[in-house]
C-alpha cells in the first residue's frame, strides 16, 4: 500500500473517531481485521484483469466504509478498534447480484395489464423480512438488484439494496437501479394484443423509449439553458428520463443470438443507453463479439449457465455460457441466480456463489468467475463507487471464509454489511473482540 | 417281274410311304408347336413383347447395353443382346431409353385408414387387404411415381395384423392383390406390456402346424417362416429387446422396419444377415447438426436394407426417387440404392420370386426411363405391369 | 502282424490325442482376459483409506489386486493416472425420471434403453449404479410396484439390469392413511402366520399332530419386509412423518429405508436408534414451519448431524435426474457437488464420500458388488482430475465391469473444457499466502 493512501487512511480515521466522540450521531462500529488472504478485487492497474491479493493483511474500518487496507506490517490498528480474527482465512468483497426477485413482495413482480410499465418501481415494495433477503447473507451476498419480472417489455424500474439494514433508506443503495426491459419469450405469453411477435415487442420498446428520448432531451435542453419554456412535467417518464440521462443504466432480459443483437441494436446502438443483456441463453453467446467491443454493453448470465440442446451450436457439446463469452472478448461478465422466493429447484439467492463455481466449472477461469459476481456486477450496475472491491472508501462489504468464494465445501462464516457484523456462523471460530469507547473489552467467539 | 418281287415291292411300298408320311406330319406339327400362330383363336398362346432398349438395368444381373427384353404374357421371357425376336412380336423401341424394374415398396399405408389410437393390442388376425379399395387416387399417383409393387401394412401398437401386398392398378381387390395376407406386422417398443404380449403371441404358435384359431394361424405362417414377420422398431433399444425375444424361432423371417436410431447396432444387424427397411431420408445426429446418411452406414456395414418412402403419404412416395437420389448423393453406393429400391423389398416382402428384378420368368413390371432412375433430371416415360402398358406420360420429352 | 498294429495304433492315438489335448491348452491361453492397470493416482478406496500412487489391477471385470508398488503384468493395458483420483464409481441411491427406463415401467427391466443419452450423461458424470423408481403402489394398495438398480452399460442391454426389484415401494406416507391402515393389518397378519409357522415347525419337531397355518392372501410381500429379505422405502419429510414410520418399524422390525428426508435432524436420535437408513439433499430448502413448537424445516447441517447421531444416509441431488437444459450443479451430473454441501455444513469429507459410494451402495442393496475399491468387486472404476468436491473436478475415466466406457478428451459433452494441462481461460490467482493455511487438508492415510 502507498504511503499517501496510508496517510489519507489515517487522516479519515482520525476524522471518523472525533466524530464518534462527538455522540449524537449513532455510533458506527470500528474494526481491524486481520486477513490471512484478501482478494480485493481491485484491478492492479488500468486494462489489466489482476487484481490486487494481500496475504497477511489488515483492513480497518469504521463509519461503514473501509478506512485502510494493506500489508499488515504497513497498517498500525488504532486504539479503540475492534478486532476480528480471520488471520487463518480468506477476506473478500461482499457479493453483489445483478438480477434477482428477492425482497419485494414476495413474488416475481409482474403487472402485466399493459405491456409498459415505466411508471412502477420496485422501491415502492421493498419487503425486508423476505425469506431469500434474509438468506442471501449466509451464502455472502451483501448487495442485490431487485427488479421487476420479464412479463412485459417495460417492467418498470429496479432498486439496488443491501441484505441487512435497519432501515429501508439504510438499506437502499440507489432506486431508481435500472430501467428493466424484456425483449423476448416472456411477454408473448400474453396474447391477444399488440406485443404478440417479436416485431410487435420491439415496436413497444421503440414506442417508449421514443417518448422517452424525446422528453429527457427537453427537459436537459431547458435544464442548460438552451430553451426557456419548461417541458411539461409527466411522472410516468421521469424514471425513463435518468436512463437517457445516463444516471442508471438498462437490465433487458433477453436470449438467443438474434434477442442479444437486437438488445445490442435498440438499447445501445440506437439508444445509446448504457445497457446489460441478461440471460442470454440459447446461443445469446455466439454475438458475444458484439458485446465485448462496445464498452457500454454489459452481459450478464444466469439462471442458466450452459447450452447443450438450445444453443448456437448443436454440437453436442456442453457449452458453458461464461467461458465463451469470454473467448469472444466480453471482460465485464457477470453473474446471476435470478432467485425468486426460497427454492432448491433453482437457484436461491445464497448460492450465486455456486453459480459462479459452476461457471468456472464450465471452462471460466477462477478469478473471473469471482470478479463475475462482486466487481463486474457492480460496473455493470453502476455501483461500483460503493461496493464489489475493498478498496479505501468503499462500503465495508465483507465476506469472510476458508476458502474462496467459489469453493462449496466451506460455508462462509461471518459478513458485514456497512461495517456492521450482520451474520455470523455458529461454530465458525471467528474470534471478534468489540472495543467500545468506554475501556471495556468485549471479546466473542462464535 | 417273278412273284417273289412282285410281294416284296407291294409290302414294303405302302410301308415306306405311311412311314414317309407319317415322318411329314409329325414335321409339320413339331413346326406347328415351335410356331404358335397367334391369331389361331381359341387356345392362342400369350402376347409376345420385345423392348429393345440402350440400357436395361436387371438389378439382379448387371446391365444389359443394346438389348432386348422379351415379355410372354405377364413374365419375362429372356434379356439378352442377341435376342430373338419372335416375328409375332409387338415390338417397343425404346432405343435411347433405359429400362429398370419397377419399384417396389416394403412398407406402405397409402389408401388404408389411419392408426386407432389406443394402447397396444394383440390381434394378428386383421387384414389389410379386407379395407382395400382399389378406386383411390393415391394408388394412381404410386404408379406414376414408378411403383409396381407395394406393401401395405396395418397400422398401430404392438401386433396389429397382417398386411398385403399389391399392384396398383386394377380396378377390383382381386386385380390389385399379389399376395393377400402376406405380412405379420408388429410394431415394438420396449415394455413389459409390449413384450409380454409378443412373447404369448409367439407361444401360442410355437410348435404347431396348424390352428383353428383364426387369431393363432398368422402367429404359425409366421413363426414358421411362411410369410416374413415385419417389426417396427423405432429406437435401438426396441429391436434389442425384440431380438432377444424371437431367439430361438429360427424358422421366422423377421424383417427389421428401422428407425434411424438403429445405426448405433449397425454391426449387429449385418450379423443376422435379414433385410432391414429404412426409411430413405437423412436424419441429425441427436443434439447435433451432424448428418447421418443411416442407408449408407448400414448397407457399409454389410446388412441388406430396403428403403421405403420418408413417411407416410402419398407426397413421399411421389418424392421417393429423390430422396434416393440424395442418399446417393451424400454416399450411397448406386448399386446399393437401385437394390434398395427394387430387389430387396422384394425379399422382404417375400415377393421376389415374382418381382424386383428384371429376370427371366419374374413378372414384367418395369419403367421405361429416358435416362437414371437415380437422376433427378429423368423421366418415366411408361410404365408396364405383369406385360401391360398401364401408364404412357403425355409429358415425356420427344422421342 | 495284427498285434503290431494294434500296438501302432495305440502309439498313434495317443499322439493325437496328445495333439489334441495341447491345441486346446494353447487355446485356452490365448484367450485369457486382458488386464488393466491403472497407476500412479492416489486411491480413493473408501473403505480402506487413500493409497497415494497407487495400482489398481482390474481382470475379469473385477478388481483384482489394488496397492502401491505392485507388479503389473507384461501384457496389461496401462492407463497413467498421475497426479488423478482412482475411485469407485458413484452410486445415486434415488432418481426421479431417467428417460433411459421410460416413465414409470411396470417392468424396469423390460424398457431399458441402453442406448438412450442419460446413459451417457451418467457415463460423463461418473456415476455408475443407478436407482430406478418404476412405477409405484397403485390405487388404494399400501406396497407394491416395482424399482431397480441399473449400470449404464451404454450398448448393452444385458448388462444393465443389476437387480429388480431393491425394495418394496411405499403409499404410506402423508395423507394416505388408509393405505397406511392396510399395511398395518396385513403386516399383523404376516406376523401372525409367521409365529404360528413357528409354532407349528416347534410341534413338528416334537412330533405332535399339528395343522399347517392357513398362510392369508396377499402377504408375500409383508413376510418378505418381515424377514429382512427386502427392505421398504417410503417418503418422509417432516419430523411427523419419520416417527409415524418408526412407529412402524418397532411394531414390526423391517428394514426402512426414508426418502427425502428434509427434517430427518430434528430427529436424528429417534432415528438411530432404529435399523433406519435415510436419504438425503443436503440443498434442500424449506421453511420453518411457524406454527410448531420445536425445529423444522431444511437445515443444510443435515448430513453432519445424522452423522454425529449414528445414522446411516445416501446423499442425491435437489434435481435427481441427468439434466441438461441449463442450471448447473444441481442435479446428478454434478452428484459430488450435493455431498460438498453436506461438507459445507459440518459433515467429514469421508463421510460425506461414502453418503455416493458405498452407503448408497448398501441401501440398494448392491454393496457386495460396488461402491469401494476392494479386491473382488465390480471394477466399476472413475478416474477424475482433482479431488471430487472441488468444483473443477471432471471424471477423465469411467470404467464398468471393468470397460472403458467413457473417455472425457474422446466424447463431446466435456472435451472442450479445460486443457489436458489444467490450464484455464484468462489470469489466475496467486500462489496461496505462507504460514496460512487455505483450508483444512484432506484426510491422509498412511500407505497400505
Amino acid at each position: 500500500m502507498k504511503r499517501i493512501e496510508l496517510t489519507i487512511a489515517m487522516g479519515l480515521v482520525a476524522l471518523a473517531m472525533s466524530q464518534a466522540a462527538w455522540g449524537g450521531q449513532r455510533a458506527l462500529p470500528t474494526y481491524a481485521i486481520q486477513a490471512g488472504k484478501i482478494v480485493t478485487m481491485r484491478s492492479v492497474a488500468k486494462d489489466s484483469e489482476a487484481v490486487e491479493v494481500i496475504n497477511h493483511g489488515i483492513i480497518l474500518i469504521g463509519e461503514g466504509k473501509i478506512q485502510a487496507i494493506g500489508a499488515a506490517r504497513d497498517i498500525d490498528v488504532p486504539a479503540g478498534y475492534g478486532l476480528i480474527d480471520a488471520s487463518d482465512r480468506w477476506v473478500m468483497p461482499g457479493i453483489v447480484e445483478a438480477h434477482t426477485h428477492i425482497g419485494a413482495e414476495g413474488g416475481d413482480l409482474n403487472d402485466m395489464v399493459t405491456p409498459l410499465n415505466p411508471e412502477l418501481s420496485v422501491s415502492d415494495c421493498i419487503d425486508p423480512e423476505d425469506i431469500g433477503v434474509e438468506k442471501a447473507v449466509t451464502g455472502g451476498v451483501t448487495t442485490v438488484h431487485t427488479m421487476p419480472g420479464s412479463g412485459t417489455n417495460l417492467s418498470g424500474f429496479t432498486v439496488i439494496m443491501k441484505t441487512r439494514g435497519s432501515s429501508r433508506e439504510e438499506r437502499i443503495v440507489r432506486a431508481p437501479g435500472a430501467m428493466k426491459m424484456t425483449q423476448a419469450y416472456n411477454p408473448e405469453r400474453r396474447g391477444g394484443d399488440l406485443g404478440l411477435t417479436r416485431m410487435g415487442m420491439s415496436w413497444m420498446m421503440r414506442y417508449i423509449l421514443e417518448q422517452a428520448r424525446e422528453y429527457a432531451d427537453a427537459w436537459r435542453a431547458y435544464e442548460e439553458g438552451r430553451t426557456a419554456e419548461k417541458p411539461p412535467y409527466q411522472p410516468e417518464l421521469e424514471n425513463m428520463r435518468k436512463a437517457f440521462d445516463g444516471k442508471i443504466p438498462t437490465f433487458v432480459h433477453t436470449y438467443e443470438g438474434w434477442g442479444v443483437m437486437q438488445t445490442i441494436r435498440m438499447l445501445h446502438d440506437e439508444y445509446q443507453l448504457k445497457t446489460t443483456a441478461t440471460h442470454t441463453a440459447g446461443g445469446g453467446y455466439a454475438v458475444g463479439h458484439e458485446a465485448g467491443r462496445r464498452e457500454n454493453v454489459y452481459v450478464n448470465i444466469g439462471p442458466r449457465l450452459l447450452d447443450f440442446s438450445w444453443g448456437a451450436e448443436y454440437d453436442g457439446r456442453i457449452h458453458g455460457m461464461g467461458p465463451e463469452y469470454y473467448s469472444r472478448g466480453v471482460r465485464n461478465l457477470s453473474i446471476n441466480t435470478d432467485a425468486v422466493g426460497w427454492s432448491h429447484w433453482i437457484a436461491p439467492q445464497e448460492e450465486l456463489f455456486f453459480q459462479a463455481a459452476m461457471s468456472a466449472r464450465l471452462g471460466l477461469d477462477d478469478l473471473t468467475a469471482m470478479k463475475a459476481i462482486t466487481i463486474n456486477t457492480a460496473r455493470a450496475l453502476g455501483v461500483d463507487d460503493r461496493v464489489g472491491s475493498l478498496e479505501v472508501g468503499k462500503d465495508a462489504d465483507i465476506v469472510i471464509k476458508k476458502g474462496t468464494l467459489l469453493d462449496v465445501t466451506c460455508p462462509v462464516d461471518m459478513v458485514l454489511i456497512d461495517g456492521r457484523i450482520v451474520y455470523r456462523r455458529e461454530g465458525a471460530g471467528v474470534v471478534v473482540r468489540e472495543k467500545t469507547s468506554t475501556a471495556d473489552q468485549k471479546e466473542s467467539q462464535s | 417281274m417273278t412273284d417273289t418281287r412282285r410281294s416284296i415291292v407291294s409290302r414294303v411300298f405302302p410301308a415306306v410311304a405311311f412311314a414317309l408320311a407319317g415322318v411329314c406330319l409329325i414335321r409339320a406339327e413339331a413346326r406347328a408347336y415351335a410356331r404358335p400362330d397367334v391369331s389361331s383363336g381359341a387356345g392362342a398362346a400369350e402376347p409376345i413383347i420385345a423392348i429393345k432398349a440402350d440400357h436395361i438395368d436387371t438389378v439382379a444381373n448387371g446391365v444389359v447395353e443394346n438389348g432386348v427384353i422379351l415379355i410372354r404374357g405377364t413374365k419375362i421371357m429372356e434379356i439378352g443382346t442377341d435376342v430373338e425376336i419372335p416375328r409375332t412380336a409387338r415390338v417397343i423401341d425404346a432405343s435411347d431409353k433405359t429400362i429398370f424394374p419397377g419399384l417396389v415398396s416394403p412398407v406402405s399405408v397409402i389408401g388404408l385408414s389411419g392408426p386407432q389410437r389406443g394402447n397396444a393390442v394383440s390381434h394378428p388376425n386383421y387384414r389389410v387387404a379386407d379395407e382395400l379399395y382399389p378406386h383411390q387416387h393415391e394408388y394412381a399417383r404410386a404408379l406414376q411415381a414408378g411403383f409396381t409393387t407395394l406393401g401395405l401394412v396395418p397400422r398401430g401398437q404392438g401386433i396389429t395384423g397382417r398386411g398385403a401386398v399389391i399392384k396398383p392398378v386394377g380396378s377390383s381387390r382381386k386385380e390389385m392383390l399379389v399376395v393377400e395376407t402376406g405380412i405379420l406386422w408388429i410394431d415394438f417398443r420396449a415394455s413389459d406390456k409390449m413384450k409380454g404380449l409378443v412373447k404369448r403371441a409367439l407361444e401360442s404358435a410355437k410348435g404347431k402346424k396348424a390352428s383353428e384359431d383364426p387369431a393363432v394361424a398368422p402367429l404359425i405362417e409366421a413363426v414358421q417362416g411362411e410369410i416374413p414377420t415385419f417389426l417396427s422398431c423405432a429406437r435401438a433399444a426396441d429391436t434389442v429387446h425384440l431380438f432377444e425375444l424371437i431367439k430361438g424361432y429360427d424358422k421366422m423371417k423377421p424383417v427389421l422396419v428401422a428407425g434411424y436410431e438403429n445405426y448405433r447396432i449397425a454391426d449387429r444387424l449385418a450379423e443376422r444377415k435379414h433385410p432391414v427397411v429404412l426409411a430413405a431420408s437423412i436424419e441429425f445426429e441427436e443434439f447435433t447438426r451432424n448428418r447421418l446418411n443411416v442407408p449408407d452406414m448400414l448397407s457399409e456395414a454389410g446388412v441388406k436394407i430396403a428403403c421405403m418412402p420418408a413417411s407416410a403419404g402419398i407426397e413421399d412416395h411421389e418424392d421417393f426417387r429423390r430422396q434416393m437420389a440424395e442418399l446417393v448423393k451424400y454416399g450411397l453406393s448406386p448399386k446399393a440404392a437401385r437394390k434398395a429400391m427394387t430387389l430387396h423389398p422384394a425379399e422382404a416382402l417375400g415377393v421376389d420370386y415374382r418381382v424386383g428384378s428384371l429376370e427371366k420368368g419374374k413378372d414384367a413390371n418395369l419403367l421405361i426411363l429416358d435416362g437414371d432412375v437415380l437422376d433427378m433430371m429423368t423421366v418415366i416415360h411408361k410404365i408396364m405391369i405383369e406385360g401391360k402398358i398401364v401408364y404412357e406420360n403425355p409429358w415425356g420429352k420427344t422421342q | 502282424m495284427i498285434r503290431h498294429m494294434r500296438l501302432s495304433i495305440c502309439r498313434w492315438s495317443t499322439f493325437l490325442v496328445v495333439i489334441a489335448l495341447s491345441a486346446g491348452a494353447v487355446q485356452t491361453s490365448s484367450a485369457k482376459e486382458e488386464i488393466t492397470a491403472i497407476k500412479g493416482g492416489d486411491l480413493y478406496t473408501i473403505t480402506s483409506g487413500i493409497i497415494r500412487n497407487g495400482t489398481i489391477l482390474i481382470r475379469d471385470g473385477k478388481i483384482w489386486k489394488l496397492g502401491q508398488n505392485l507388479d503389473v503384468p507384461k501384457d496389461a493395458k496401462v492407463i497413467d493416472a498421475g497426479g488423478k483420483v482412482v475411485m469407485p464409481g458413484l452410486v445415486a441411491a434415488s432418481t426421479l425420471y431417467m428417460p433411459a427406463a421410460g416413465f414409470a415401467p411396470d417392468k424396469v427391466g423390460d424398457s431399458l434403453d441402453p442406448f438412450n443419452y442419460s446413459i451417457s450423461l451418467a457415463l460423463a458424470s461418473g456415476v455408475t449404479s443407478i436407482f430406478l423408481q418404476g412405477r409405484g403402489p397403485s390405487g388404494r394398495d399400501p406396497i407394491g410396484g416395482t424399482n431397480a438398480v441399473i449400470k449404464p452399460t451404454y450398448g448393452d442391454l444385458d448388462s444393465m439390469l443389476v437387480a429388480e426389484p431393491v425394495a418394496e415401494n411405499a403409499n404410506i406416507g402423508s395423507g394416505r392413511w388408509m393405505q397406511r391402515t392396510d399395511f398395518i393389518l396385513k403386516m399383523r397378519q404376516a406376523k401372525d402366520y409367521l409365529r404360528r409357522l413357528a409354532d407349528h415347525e416347534k410341534a413338528k419337531a416334537k412330533n405332535e399332530k399339528a395343522e399347517a397355518p392357513k398362510k392369508p392372501s396377499g402377504i408375500d410381500p409383508y413376510l418378505r419386509l418381515l424377514r429382512s429379505e427386502t427392505p421398504l422405502r417410503l417418503t418422509a419429510m417432516t419430523a411427523s412423518e419419520i416417527l409415524k414410520a418408526l412407529e412402524l418399524v418397532d411394531e414390526f422390525p423391517f428394514r426402512l429405508i426414508l426418502e427425502d428426508t428434509l427434517e430427518a435432524w430434528t430427529v436424528a436420535e429417534e432415528i438411530a436408534a432404529r435399523d433406519v437408513a435415510v436419504i438425503v439433499t443436503p440443498r434442500a430448502k424449506q421453511r420453518p414451519n411457524e406454527w410448531i413448537s420445536h425445529p423444522s424445516g431444511s437445515n443444510v447441517e443435515n448430513a453432519a448431524i445424522l452423522k454425529k447421531a449414528g445414522v446411516k444416509f445416501a446423499i442425491i441431488p435437489a434435481t435427481p435426474y441427468f439434466a441438461l437444459w441449463g442450471v448447473a450443479g444441481r442435479d446428478l451430473m454434478t452428484l459430488p457437488m450435493e455431498a460438498a454441501f453436506a461438507v459445507s455444513g459440518g459433515l467429514d469429507e469421508q463421510t460425506a464420500l461414502e453418503a455416493i459410494t458405498i452407503t448408497a451402495a448398501e441401501i440398494l442393496g448392491i454393496d457386495n458388488r460396488v461402491g469401494s475399491l476392494q479386491e473382488g468387486k465390480d471394477a466399476d472404476v472413475i478416474v477424475l482430475d482433482g479431488h471430487p468436491f472441488h468444483y473443477n473436478t471432471f471424471v477423465e475415466l469411467t470404467f464398468v465391469n471393468g470397460k472403458l466406457l467413457y473417455e472425457k478428451s474422446k466424447s463431446t459433452y466435456f472435451s472442450h473444457i479445460r486443457d489436458y494441462d489444467g490450464k484455464a481461460n484468462g489470469p489466475s490467482l496467486d500462489a496461496p499466502p505462507e504460514h496460512s493455511p487455505l483450508r483444512p487438508d484432506m484426510t491422509e492415510q498412511e500407505p497400505l
